[in-house]
């Protein structure tokens, strides 16, 4: 916002009383819309600006909030003594997320943890012994990834398993992990052993895997990916589920109550929103929450989060 | 498992079962995918080089038999499908790769048929003898209202009027801006286009650039005229464009019947394939071929030579450049008027009821088709020459 007031500074050389109007013609909520405005008079009161009500004898500026492919697009325009003049800044997306807390019983909240631009299957946190690092383990297609962090948050790369096969994957290959067991699955292969302990993993093709799914009947979503995870909110069932397009939507994640297997289940809370279709969604072992690949479709990237169930009374 | 266990502590009886890995939402294996192209292509062998629609298509056939795209513009590497069949000009039949280092494809094939006329492209997709078929914007319309699928890009593709021959004297400058003031261009976008559109001020769609909301699109008669007005003598202008394309002479009529009404007189003139012209302006297509503004801002003045300024002449447009650097390049030239915008159109596809996982690619994207796979529960397209 600094920028744009010093931008504005340089197009009004000597001028202090100016008219500001702000327009929004991107993505952005009106309410993150009026935070910036806000924002941005601040900033001009600051730089001795005096803001007055358009009319013919004062300079007018006009700022629009707009996008383009990649970032935020701030544009000045700037109308003072018959001319005309543009000044325009980028504003990285990230750096302006917007923060509209749900109101619903069921809130879902998601972290992501990795991100790169090939695909991966599945990944997992391995929790840190004492006075030791934590270990992210990312399931790729052709390997085991390990990387380590002192705050999780922040991974180093440390060593990788090799998944032999001596055939190509099917194009969509499946994978899982099981931090339980320590098993992990990539279409007919099974690797076995401890997780934790990388040279001690163990791979060999199996026959035909299976994979096993709850049988939870969610009307509209029956080809929906699902989770079944513990239940932050008390006795009911809690089972998350994504949306029911193809992978070329963005998709979305719901939570759903689940009061008896008699009954089908029911929507609580918002929907936690994608940037593009999620394609695998695998619970994680006593916890409410839920793993969940997503390809995104804005960056290409393929990201890992963790989708947390909490309970809002 | 972890689910298992899980039902058992959250006290349900939740019923587990082995069930597929795969269900209808994820892809399924098999069929012979037929696409229709308007493009006729002679040998698989040759370098696609150009902009032609022809050299387009090759490029993504290229892209769909080779994996990797060397430095030169050569291909390397087996891609996901293999050449079966090669008829020149008019038909192909690529095979899945089984071994294909990322995955075979879905489907089985995908036979090409080349050299469809773009009004029986969607005829075939309507009436199942074709899966997949870009057709003309300005048909989206009616093949929605037919109950067609169809798959739109974001507008990707300019059409825009430039002068072939041009000079900084005052009076050229003047006819220009009165010419490009004149244009009605919601007007073509509603009318010819059907709406499958936007009118364009720019060189740079919204979506890209962020800024092409400062290029006014909307008809100035009244400053056309007066801009005529300033120049002695009668103006008359030759206006070319393809002969092949309808919806671009329907375009070119309609500015001649708007400059007409600034006083300007244009003679439309259609200029067939490898043919020449003594016209001064184009009217032209223009794809993006990256989705990145600048990318496609230093490809778009190259394809028109369009000349530097005297700002701009010694420096160019830097290497990333920022969005002001972007917006005011391209704002000197909008502001020569050597070229004209029209309208940003984008490109649509026409979809049988099976085609599942097609996403229309983007600037500068392939054909996704080793990610499509059809849904055979759908209905079959029926065999045999179109």
């Amino acid at each position: 916002m600094l920028s744009l007031a010093a931008k504005f500074a340089n197009l009004a050389g000597h001028t202090r009383t100016i008219s500001l109007d702000v327009k929004n013609i991107s993505s952005l909520t009106a309410a993150d819309a009026a935070v910036i405005r806000q924002s941005l008079e601040t900033d001009l009161t600051r730089r001795r600006f005096h803001l007055a009500q358009p009319s013919q004898d004062e300079a007018q500026a006009i700022v629009t909030l707009s996008e383009n492919v990649d970032d935020y697009i701030w544009v000045a325009q700037f109308h003072a003594d018959s001319s005309d003049r543009v000044e325009i800044i980028s504003v990285s997306k990230t750096n302006a997320a917007s923060a509209n807390p749900p109101t619903a019983a069921l809130v879902l909240e998601k972290k992501l943890i990795w991100q790169r631009p090939a695909p991966f299957l599945d990944f997992a946190i391995l929790a840190a012994p004492a006075a030791s690092a934590s270990m992210l383990v990312v399931l790729e297609p052709d390997r085991l990834a390990y990387y380590t962090s002192a705050d999780s948050s922040t991974w180093q790369p440390s060593q990788t398993i090799p998944i032999p096969h001596s055939t190509p994957w099917p194009r969509d290959p499946r994978g899982s992990i099981d931090p339980d067991t320590g098993e992990v699955d990539v279409a007919n292969v099974r690797c076995t052993g401890n997780l934790a302990e990388p040279d001690k993993m163990q791979c060999a093709p199996q026959a035909q895997l299976e994979q096993l799914k709850p049988r939870i009947k969610i009307p509209g979503h029956e080809e929906s990916e699902m989770a079944l995870v513990s239940n932050p909110c008390g006795d009911q069932s809690v089972v998350l589920s994504t949306g029911n397009d193809d992978w070329t939507q963005p998709d979305s994640i719901q939570g759903y109550l689940l009061a008896n297997p008699d009954q089908d289940p029911r929507a609580s809370g918002d929907p936690v929103p994608m940037d593009g279709p999620v394609i695998s969604l695998l619970p994680e072992p006593r916890q409410s929450a839920a793993r969940a690949i997503v390809h995104n479709l804005k960056t290409g990237n393929y990201e890992g989060y963790v989708i947390t169930a909490n309970c809002a009374h | 498992m972890s689910l298992r266990r899980i039902a058992l502590t959250s006290g349900l009886a939740i019923t587990l079962a082995a069930m597929p890995a795969f269900t209808s939402r994820r892809p399924r294996y098999g069929g012979t995918l037929i696409l229709e192209m308007g493009a006729t292509i002679d040998s698989i062998d040759s370098v696609a080089l150009g902009y032609s629609a022809e050299a387009v298509a090759k490029r993504q056939i290229d892209s769909l038999i080779y994996d990797h795209r060397n430095s030169d513009g050569s291909f390397s590497d087996p891609g996901p499908f293999r050449v079966a069949e090669w008829e020149p000009r008019k038909h192909a039949v690529l095979a899945a790769n089984e071994d294909f280092q990322r995955g075979r494809p879905f489907v089985d094939s995908i036979e090409i048929q080349m050299g469809r006329p773009a009004s029986e492209r969607l005829i075939d997709v309507e009436l199942n003898k074709a899966d997949i078929a870009e057709i003309p914007a300005d048909q989206a319309r009616r093949a929605a209202e037919n109950g067609a699928r169809t798959s739109a890009s974001k507008p990707d593709e300019l059409i825009a009027l430039y002068f072939v021959r041009s000079d900084e004297q005052s009076g050229d400058r003047l006819l220009r801006e009165a010419l490009s003031r004149s244009i009605d261009r919601p007007a073509i976008v509603n009318f010819i286009l059907q709406k499958e559109g936007e009118p364009a001020g720019g060189l740079l769609p919204q979506w890209s650039s962020g800024t092409a909301f400062l290029f006014p699109t909307s008809r100035d008669l009244d400053r056309a005229k007066e801009l005529r007005s300033q120049i002695p003598g009668s103006v008359k202008i030759g206006l070319g464009y393809d002969s092949g394309d309808p919806p671009v002479q329907a375009i070119g009529e309609r500015i001649a019947v708007n400059a007409r009404e600034a006083g300007i007189s244009i003679t439309t003139e259609a200029i067939p394939k490898g043919g020449g012209s003594r016209a001064e302006a184009r009217l032209v297509r223009l794809d993006m071929p990256s989705r990145d503004p600048r990318a496609t801002l230093v490809a778009f003045l190259d394809q028109l030579h369009v000349p530097t300024t005297a700002d701009d002449a010694d420096e160019g447009l830097p290497d990333p450049a920022t969005p002001q650097q972007i917006y005011d390049r391209e704002a000197a030239v909008i502001q020569s008027y050597f070229v004209i915008p029209i309208a940003w159109i984008p490109h649509v596809y026409a979809l049988s009821a099976r085609v599942r996982d097609w996403k229309a690619p983007g600037p500068g994207e392939n054909w996704p088709l080793a990610d499509v796979w059809l849904d055979q529960a759908a209905s079959q397209p029926e065999k045999g020459t179109p």
